[in-house]
Protein backbone atom coordinates (compact mmCIF):
# COMPACT_ATOMS: atom_id res chain seq x y z
CA UNK A 1 0.00 0.00 0.00
CA UNK A 2 1.75 3.11 -0.89
CA UNK A 3 1.18 5.94 2.21
CA UNK A 4 -0.56 9.10 1.55
CA UNK A 5 0.99 12.56 1.23
CA UNK A 6 0.31 13.95 4.76
CA UNK A 7 1.38 10.18 6.27
CA UNK A 8 4.62 10.38 7.86
CA UNK A 9 7.23 8.46 5.89
CA UNK A 10 10.44 7.97 7.94
CA UNK A 11 12.15 5.41 5.96
CA UNK A 12 13.87 5.97 2.90
CA UNK A 13 11.98 3.78 0.15
CA UNK A 14 13.76 5.37 -2.69
CA UNK A 15 15.51 3.22 -5.33
CA UNK A 16 19.21 3.07 -4.65
CA UNK A 17 21.58 3.32 -8.01
CA UNK A 18 23.08 0.52 -7.93
CA UNK A 19 24.75 0.95 -11.09
CA UNK A 20 25.97 3.88 -10.32
CA UNK A 21 27.60 2.85 -7.18
CA UNK A 22 29.16 -0.21 -9.24
CA UNK A 23 30.57 1.99 -11.98
CA UNK A 24 32.07 4.09 -9.36
CA UNK A 25 33.30 1.51 -7.57
CA UNK A 26 35.27 0.07 -10.26
CA UNK A 27 36.43 3.20 -10.99
CA UNK A 28 37.77 3.98 -7.92
CA UNK A 29 39.70 0.79 -7.58
CA UNK A 30 40.59 1.26 -11.21
CA UNK A 31 42.44 4.46 -10.23
CA UNK A 32 43.89 3.05 -6.93
CA UNK A 33 45.47 0.34 -8.93
CA UNK A 34 46.89 2.45 -11.77
CA UNK A 35 48.17 4.90 -8.97
CA UNK A 36 49.77 1.99 -7.31
CA UNK A 37 51.39 0.24 -10.28
CA UNK A 38 52.52 3.84 -12.10
CA UNK A 39 52.16 6.55 -9.29
CA UNK A 40 49.87 8.95 -11.26
CA UNK A 41 49.14 10.93 -7.87
CA UNK A 42 52.34 11.81 -7.89
CA UNK A 43 52.06 13.39 -11.38
CA UNK A 44 49.12 14.97 -11.17
CA UNK A 45 50.09 16.93 -7.78
CA UNK A 46 53.03 17.89 -9.20
CA UNK A 47 51.09 19.52 -11.91
CA UNK A 48 48.79 20.82 -9.65
CA UNK A 49 51.26 22.53 -7.22
CA UNK A 50 49.03 26.18 -7.72
CA UNK A 51 46.50 24.86 -5.90
CA UNK A 52 48.77 24.37 -2.73
CA UNK A 53 50.83 27.42 -3.49
CA UNK A 54 48.52 29.78 -2.02
CA UNK A 55 47.84 27.27 1.25
CA UNK A 56 51.45 27.20 2.02
CA UNK A 57 51.58 30.64 1.30
CA UNK A 58 49.20 31.56 3.71
CA UNK A 59 50.13 29.25 6.30
CA UNK A 60 53.42 30.60 6.31
CA UNK A 61 52.17 34.67 6.25
CA UNK A 62 52.62 34.78 10.20
CA UNK A 63 55.63 33.57 10.45
CA UNK A 64 57.09 35.68 7.67
CA UNK A 65 55.09 39.14 8.63
CA UNK A 66 56.81 38.60 12.71
CA UNK A 67 60.16 37.78 11.12
CA UNK A 68 60.03 40.89 8.35
CA UNK A 69 58.66 43.16 11.92
CA UNK A 70 61.65 41.59 14.00
CA UNK A 71 63.93 42.48 11.30
CA UNK A 72 62.34 45.95 11.13
CA UNK A 73 62.88 46.44 14.83
CA UNK A 74 65.97 44.81 15.52
CA UNK A 75 68.49 47.36 16.94
CA UNK A 76 71.66 48.19 14.79
CA UNK A 77 73.77 47.77 18.15
CA UNK A 78 72.25 43.66 18.34
CA UNK A 79 73.10 43.66 15.02
CA UNK A 80 76.91 44.59 15.28
CA UNK A 81 77.09 42.31 18.33
CA UNK A 82 76.08 39.87 16.17
CA UNK A 83 78.37 40.72 13.49
CA UNK A 84 81.29 40.45 15.79
CA UNK A 85 80.45 37.50 16.91
CA UNK A 86 80.05 35.54 13.52
CA UNK A 87 83.22 37.06 12.46
CA UNK A 88 85.04 35.42 15.39
CA UNK A 89 83.36 32.53 14.40
CA UNK A 90 84.69 32.84 10.29
CA UNK A 91 88.01 32.85 11.77
CA UNK A 92 87.76 30.16 13.90
CA UNK A 93 86.50 28.20 11.11
CA UNK A 94 89.40 29.04 8.60
CA UNK A 95 91.69 27.71 11.11
CA UNK A 96 89.92 24.83 11.40
CA UNK A 97 89.63 24.52 7.40
CA UNK A 98 93.06 25.12 7.39
CA UNK A 99 93.54 21.88 9.18
CA UNK A 100 90.77 20.29 7.64
CA UNK A 101 92.64 20.67 4.41
CA UNK A 102 96.22 19.61 5.45
CA UNK A 103 94.07 15.88 6.73
CA UNK A 104 91.98 16.14 3.81
CA UNK A 105 95.13 16.25 1.70
CA UNK A 106 96.52 13.07 3.41
CA UNK A 107 93.57 10.98 3.26
CA UNK A 108 93.93 11.46 -0.45
CA UNK A 109 97.09 10.49 -0.24
CA UNK A 110 96.44 7.56 2.04
CA UNK A 111 93.82 6.56 -0.16
CA UNK A 112 95.59 6.71 -3.32
CA UNK A 113 98.27 4.09 -1.31
CA UNK A 114 95.90 1.76 -0.08
CA UNK A 115 93.09 2.13 -3.36
CA UNK A 116 89.82 2.96 -1.77
CA UNK A 117 87.82 5.48 -3.83
CA UNK A 118 86.54 8.41 -2.52
CA UNK A 119 82.71 7.72 -1.73
CA UNK A 120 82.59 11.12 0.80
CA UNK A 121 82.58 13.57 -1.23
CA UNK A 122 79.15 15.04 -1.46
CA UNK A 123 77.34 18.05 -3.09
CA UNK A 124 74.38 19.74 -1.17
CA UNK A 125 71.96 22.45 -1.21
CA UNK A 126 71.08 24.57 1.42
CA UNK A 127 67.08 24.87 2.43
CA UNK A 128 64.79 26.78 5.24
CA UNK A 129 61.77 25.10 6.21
CA UNK A 130 58.32 26.13 6.07
CA UNK A 131 55.06 24.94 6.85
CA UNK A 132 52.82 23.17 6.96
CA UNK A 133 54.34 20.44 9.20
CA UNK A 134 51.47 18.04 8.81
CA UNK A 135 49.15 16.78 6.41
CA UNK A 136 46.14 14.68 6.83
CA UNK A 137 47.95 13.62 10.09
CA UNK A 138 50.94 12.94 8.46
CA UNK A 139 54.02 13.98 9.64
CA UNK A 140 56.17 15.79 7.10
CA UNK A 141 58.60 18.25 6.48
CA UNK A 142 58.15 21.07 3.64
CA UNK A 143 61.13 22.91 2.87
CA UNK A 144 61.46 26.29 0.22
CA UNK A 145 63.96 24.05 -2.69
CA UNK A 146 61.91 22.34 -5.36
CA UNK A 147 62.98 21.01 -8.84
CA UNK A 148 64.06 24.67 -9.67
CA UNK A 149 66.91 24.10 -7.45
CA UNK A 150 67.97 21.05 -9.06
CA UNK A 151 66.90 19.15 -5.93
CA UNK A 152 65.07 15.39 -6.69
CA UNK A 153 62.76 12.61 -5.27
CA UNK A 154 64.89 10.41 -3.28
CA UNK A 155 67.19 12.36 -2.31
CA UNK A 156 68.39 12.16 2.07
CA UNK A 157 68.37 15.44 3.96
CA UNK A 158 70.42 16.08 6.80
CA UNK A 159 71.22 19.01 9.67
CA UNK A 160 73.79 19.20 12.27
CA UNK A 161 72.76 16.67 14.09
CA UNK A 162 71.87 14.34 11.68
CA UNK A 163 69.39 12.73 9.42
CA UNK A 164 66.78 14.00 9.28
CA UNK A 165 64.47 12.05 6.13
CA UNK A 166 64.09 12.06 2.34
CA UNK A 167 62.57 14.11 -0.54
CA UNK A 168 59.19 12.24 -1.50
CA UNK A 169 57.58 14.97 -3.64
CA UNK A 170 58.94 18.04 -5.45
CA UNK A 171 56.99 21.03 -6.33
CA UNK A 172 58.19 23.84 -8.40
CA UNK A 173 59.45 25.77 -5.47
CA UNK A 174 58.89 23.60 -2.72
CA UNK A 175 59.46 19.72 -1.08
CA UNK A 176 58.20 17.86 0.77
CA UNK A 177 60.49 15.43 2.86
CA UNK A 178 59.24 12.11 4.59
CA UNK A 179 60.79 12.82 8.01
CA UNK A 180 62.91 9.47 9.71
CA UNK A 181 60.23 8.99 12.36
CA UNK A 182 57.34 8.34 9.60
CA UNK A 183 56.19 4.88 9.46
CA UNK A 184 57.19 5.09 5.78
CA UNK A 185 60.55 5.50 6.26
CA UNK A 186 63.64 2.95 6.31
CA UNK A 187 67.27 3.85 5.96
CA UNK A 188 69.95 0.79 5.99
CA UNK A 189 72.20 1.47 9.23
CA UNK A 190 75.43 0.30 10.85
CA UNK A 191 77.00 0.51 14.20
CA UNK A 192 79.54 3.20 14.76
CA UNK A 193 81.74 0.88 17.04
CA UNK A 194 80.24 -2.75 15.13
CA UNK A 195 79.61 -3.72 11.84
CA UNK A 196 76.10 -5.51 12.11
CA UNK A 197 74.04 -4.15 8.77
CA UNK A 198 70.75 -3.45 9.83
CA UNK A 199 67.44 -1.62 8.18
CA UNK A 200 66.20 0.74 10.83
CA UNK A 201 62.53 2.21 10.51
CA UNK A 202 60.12 4.94 11.72
CA UNK A 203 57.09 3.75 13.58
CA UNK A 204 55.23 6.78 13.33
CA UNK A 205 55.64 8.24 17.08
CA UNK A 206 59.05 9.77 17.78
CA UNK A 207 61.14 6.97 17.87
CA UNK A 208 62.70 4.41 15.33
CA UNK A 209 62.70 1.06 15.51
CA UNK A 210 64.76 -2.20 14.61
CA UNK A 211 62.00 -5.15 14.98
CA UNK A 212 64.21 -8.04 14.42
CA UNK A 213 67.93 -7.96 15.66
CA UNK A 214 69.32 -11.39 16.35
CA UNK A 215 69.14 -11.88 20.19
CA UNK A 216 73.10 -13.39 19.88
CA UNK A 217 74.55 -10.38 18.41
CA UNK A 218 76.15 -8.02 21.31
CA UNK A 219 74.35 -4.47 21.23
CA UNK A 220 74.38 -2.19 24.20
CA UNK A 221 71.77 0.47 25.07
CA UNK A 222 73.70 3.98 24.09
CA UNK A 223 75.12 2.26 20.94
CA UNK A 224 75.30 5.06 17.98
CA UNK A 225 73.63 4.07 14.53
CA UNK A 226 75.15 5.73 11.29
CA UNK A 227 74.42 4.88 8.08
CA UNK A 228 75.92 2.55 5.79
CA UNK A 229 75.96 3.93 2.53
CA UNK A 230 75.06 0.35 0.94
CA UNK A 231 72.18 1.38 -0.53
CA UNK A 232 73.50 4.13 -3.02
CA UNK A 233 71.20 6.77 -1.19
CA UNK A 234 72.38 7.45 1.64
CA UNK A 235 76.48 8.97 2.16
CA UNK A 236 78.11 7.05 4.43
CA UNK A 237 78.36 7.48 8.12
CA UNK A 238 75.30 9.91 8.99
CA UNK A 239 74.28 10.06 12.56
CA UNK A 240 71.00 8.40 12.97
CA UNK A 241 70.23 8.15 16.28
CA UNK A 242 71.28 6.36 19.55
CA UNK A 243 69.89 3.03 21.59
CA UNK A 244 67.82 3.94 24.31
CA UNK A 245 65.66 0.41 24.60
CA UNK A 246 66.23 -3.11 23.89
CA UNK A 247 63.65 -5.71 24.57
CA UNK A 248 63.80 -9.17 23.86
CA UNK A 249 61.01 -9.94 21.26
CA UNK A 250 58.27 -13.87 22.16
CA UNK A 251 60.44 -16.08 20.51
CA UNK A 252 63.72 -14.92 22.02
CA UNK A 253 65.22 -15.30 18.75
CA UNK A 254 65.23 -11.63 18.07
CA UNK A 255 65.65 -8.23 20.13
CA UNK A 256 63.33 -5.28 19.55
CA UNK A 257 65.64 -2.02 19.44
CA UNK A 258 64.14 1.46 20.22
CA UNK A 259 66.13 4.20 18.75
CA UNK A 260 65.93 7.85 19.73
CA UNK A 261 66.95 9.95 16.69
CA UNK A 262 69.49 12.72 16.88
CA UNK A 263 68.06 14.90 14.95
CA UNK A 264 64.85 16.67 15.45
CA UNK A 265 63.68 19.01 12.67
CA UNK A 266 61.12 20.58 14.60
CA UNK A 267 63.75 22.59 16.13
CA UNK A 268 65.46 23.59 13.57
CA UNK A 269 64.71 25.85 10.50
CA UNK A 270 67.60 24.93 8.17
CA UNK A 271 68.27 21.48 6.43
CA UNK A 272 70.58 20.50 3.86
CA UNK A 273 69.59 18.32 0.85
CA UNK A 274 72.05 16.27 -0.97
CA UNK A 275 72.15 16.43 -4.36
CA UNK A 276 73.74 14.08 -5.32
CA UNK A 277 77.12 11.69 -4.49
CA UNK A 278 79.86 12.11 -6.83
CA UNK A 279 82.37 9.17 -7.16
CA UNK B 1 12.53 8.67 3.19
CA UNK B 2 15.19 10.78 1.49
CA UNK B 3 13.23 13.91 0.37
CA UNK B 4 15.42 15.39 -3.38
CA UNK B 5 16.84 18.96 -1.84
CA UNK B 6 17.67 21.87 -3.54
CA UNK B 7 20.54 23.13 -3.67
CA UNK B 8 20.64 26.45 -2.10
CA UNK B 9 23.22 29.38 -2.43
CA UNK B 10 23.71 29.74 1.44
CA UNK B 11 24.33 26.07 1.87
CA UNK B 12 26.68 25.74 -1.47
CA UNK B 13 28.85 28.88 0.09
CA UNK B 14 28.35 26.96 3.59
CA UNK B 15 29.76 23.82 2.11
CA UNK B 16 33.16 25.84 0.48
CA UNK B 17 33.83 27.44 4.01
CA UNK B 18 33.74 24.58 5.77
CA UNK B 19 35.67 22.31 3.07
CA UNK B 20 38.43 24.95 3.00
CA UNK B 21 38.64 25.35 6.86
CA UNK B 22 38.78 21.68 7.08
CA UNK B 23 42.22 21.81 4.63
CA UNK B 24 43.91 24.50 6.48
CA UNK B 25 42.74 22.29 9.86
CA UNK B 26 44.47 19.24 8.20
CA UNK B 27 47.79 21.26 7.74
CA UNK B 28 47.40 22.70 10.93
CA UNK B 29 49.59 21.43 13.60
CA UNK B 30 47.71 21.52 16.61
CA UNK B 31 49.91 21.28 19.54
CA UNK B 32 48.58 19.01 22.10
CA UNK B 33 47.83 16.57 19.68
CA UNK B 34 51.01 17.66 17.71
CA UNK B 35 52.52 13.79 17.97
CA UNK B 36 51.99 12.00 14.68
CA UNK B 37 49.39 9.84 14.18
CA UNK B 38 47.61 11.37 16.85
CA UNK B 39 45.69 14.10 14.17
CA UNK B 40 42.37 13.19 13.84
CA UNK B 41 41.15 12.67 9.64
CA UNK B 42 39.50 15.83 9.22
CA UNK B 43 38.01 15.28 5.84
CA UNK B 44 35.94 12.11 7.16
CA UNK B 45 34.90 13.81 10.07
CA UNK B 46 33.45 16.46 7.46
CA UNK B 47 32.20 14.24 4.99
CA UNK B 48 30.35 11.77 7.26
CA UNK B 49 28.68 14.36 8.90
CA UNK B 50 27.54 15.39 5.53
CA UNK B 51 26.29 12.87 4.08
CA UNK B 52 24.66 11.72 7.21
CA UNK B 53 23.16 15.24 7.51
CA UNK B 54 22.18 15.41 3.89
CA UNK B 55 24.00 18.43 3.51
CA UNK B 56 23.73 20.00 0.01
CA UNK B 57 21.88 17.27 -1.20
CA UNK B 58 25.46 15.73 -2.23
CA UNK B 59 24.82 12.47 -4.57
CA UNK B 60 27.13 9.55 -5.50
CA UNK B 61 28.95 12.02 -8.26
CA UNK B 62 29.54 14.85 -6.15
CA UNK B 63 30.86 12.91 -3.53
CA UNK B 64 33.25 10.78 -5.99
CA UNK B 65 34.74 13.24 -7.33
CA UNK B 66 35.16 16.03 -4.27
CA UNK B 67 36.86 12.33 -2.91
CA UNK B 68 39.10 12.95 -6.07
CA UNK B 69 40.11 16.62 -4.55
CA UNK B 70 40.54 15.28 -1.47
CA UNK B 71 42.68 12.73 -2.27
CA UNK B 72 44.85 15.14 -4.65
CA UNK B 73 45.06 17.44 -1.51
CA UNK B 74 45.33 15.40 1.47
CA UNK B 75 45.63 11.40 0.21
CA UNK B 76 48.19 8.92 -0.29
CA UNK B 77 46.99 7.10 -3.08
CA UNK B 78 44.05 8.38 -6.14
CA UNK B 79 40.75 7.08 -5.70
CA UNK B 80 41.14 5.93 -1.82
CA UNK B 81 38.91 9.11 -0.31
CA UNK B 82 36.61 8.75 -3.09
CA UNK B 83 35.73 5.16 -2.46
CA UNK B 84 35.36 5.99 0.92
CA UNK B 85 33.01 8.22 0.08
CA UNK B 86 30.69 6.61 -2.16
CA UNK B 87 30.87 3.46 0.65
CA UNK B 88 29.53 6.04 3.36
CA UNK B 89 26.63 7.22 1.13
CA UNK B 90 25.86 3.57 0.36
CA UNK B 91 26.14 2.23 4.09
CA UNK B 92 24.11 5.70 4.93
CA UNK B 93 21.26 4.63 2.93
CA UNK B 94 20.87 1.26 4.08
CA UNK B 95 20.76 2.84 7.30
CA UNK B 96 18.45 5.02 6.66
CA UNK B 97 16.39 1.92 5.12
CA UNK B 98 15.89 0.18 7.80
CA UNK B 99 16.43 3.09 10.80
CA UNK B 100 14.65 6.05 11.82
CA UNK B 101 17.52 8.77 12.76
CA UNK B 102 15.51 11.60 14.46
CA UNK B 103 16.91 10.84 18.52
CA UNK B 104 20.26 12.29 19.40
CA UNK B 105 21.69 9.26 20.56
CA UNK B 106 20.71 7.53 17.39
CA UNK B 107 22.14 10.04 15.20
CA UNK B 108 25.26 9.45 17.06
CA UNK B 109 25.12 5.96 16.84
CA UNK B 110 25.10 6.98 13.00
CA UNK B 111 27.55 9.09 12.43
CA UNK B 112 29.98 6.51 14.46
CA UNK B 113 28.62 3.84 11.97
CA UNK B 114 29.79 5.64 9.69
CA UNK B 115 32.92 6.91 10.68
CA UNK B 116 34.36 3.74 12.36
CA UNK B 117 33.55 1.95 8.79
CA UNK B 118 35.11 4.94 6.48
CA UNK B 119 38.45 4.11 9.35
CA UNK B 120 38.59 0.95 8.58
CA UNK B 121 38.26 1.14 4.55
CA UNK B 122 41.09 3.41 4.74
CA UNK B 123 43.28 0.89 7.26
CA UNK B 124 42.81 -1.48 4.94
CA UNK B 125 43.38 0.21 1.77
CA UNK B 126 46.34 2.17 3.23
CA UNK B 127 48.35 -1.50 3.59
CA UNK B 128 49.54 -0.49 -0.08
CA UNK B 129 51.59 2.06 0.57
CA UNK B 130 52.11 1.92 4.54
CA UNK B 131 54.89 -0.08 5.98
CA UNK B 132 53.69 -0.35 9.09
CA UNK B 133 49.90 0.02 10.94
CA UNK B 134 50.28 1.00 14.38
CA UNK B 135 46.79 -0.32 16.04
CA UNK B 136 46.81 1.51 19.54
CA UNK B 137 47.52 5.11 17.02
CA UNK B 138 44.57 3.51 15.03
CA UNK B 139 42.51 3.55 17.95
CA UNK B 140 43.53 6.90 19.52
CA UNK B 141 42.76 8.21 15.52
CA UNK B 142 39.25 6.70 15.71
CA UNK B 143 38.19 8.03 18.60
CA UNK B 144 39.63 11.96 18.16
CA UNK B 145 37.42 11.49 14.70
CA UNK B 146 34.59 10.75 16.31
CA UNK B 147 35.13 13.42 18.69
CA UNK B 148 35.82 15.97 15.28
CA UNK B 149 32.54 14.44 13.70
CA UNK B 150 29.95 15.42 16.58
CA UNK B 151 31.38 18.96 16.67
CA UNK B 152 30.64 18.43 12.72
CA UNK B 153 27.67 17.24 13.38
CA UNK B 154 26.94 19.78 15.83
CA UNK B 155 27.90 22.78 13.64
CA UNK B 156 25.92 21.63 10.61
CA UNK B 157 22.88 21.48 12.55
CA UNK B 158 23.52 24.88 13.89
CA UNK B 159 23.93 26.58 10.45
CA UNK B 160 21.00 24.78 9.05
CA UNK B 161 19.05 25.75 11.92
CA UNK B 162 20.28 29.24 11.08
CA UNK B 163 19.53 29.43 7.42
Amino acid sequence: MKPSKKELRLFNTSQFPLFSLIILLLLSFSLMGLDYRKGIHHDIRQKSTFLILPIIYVLNLPNNISKSLEDLFKSKSILSEKNKELENKIIDLSINMQKLNLIKAENRQLRKTIKITNSLSINSISADIILPKINNGKELIVINKGLKDGIKIGQPVINNTGLIGQIIFIGSTFSEINPITSKKYMVPAIFEKAVDNLIVRGNGTEYLEVSMFPAHREVKIGAVLVTSGIDDTYPKGIKIGRIIKISPQPNNQFNHLLIAPFSAPKSHSQVRVFLRKSR
Amino acid sequence: MIIKKKLTRSEFITGCILFISTFFLSQINIPLIAKSGLMPDYFLALFVTFVAARFMGMNLYTLFLLGLVVDLLVGQLIGQYALIFIIIYFINFLLNKYFVFKAPVMLVAQHLILITISLIILLVSSLSYELYINMDLFVIKWIITCGVCLLYQKLIKFLINKS
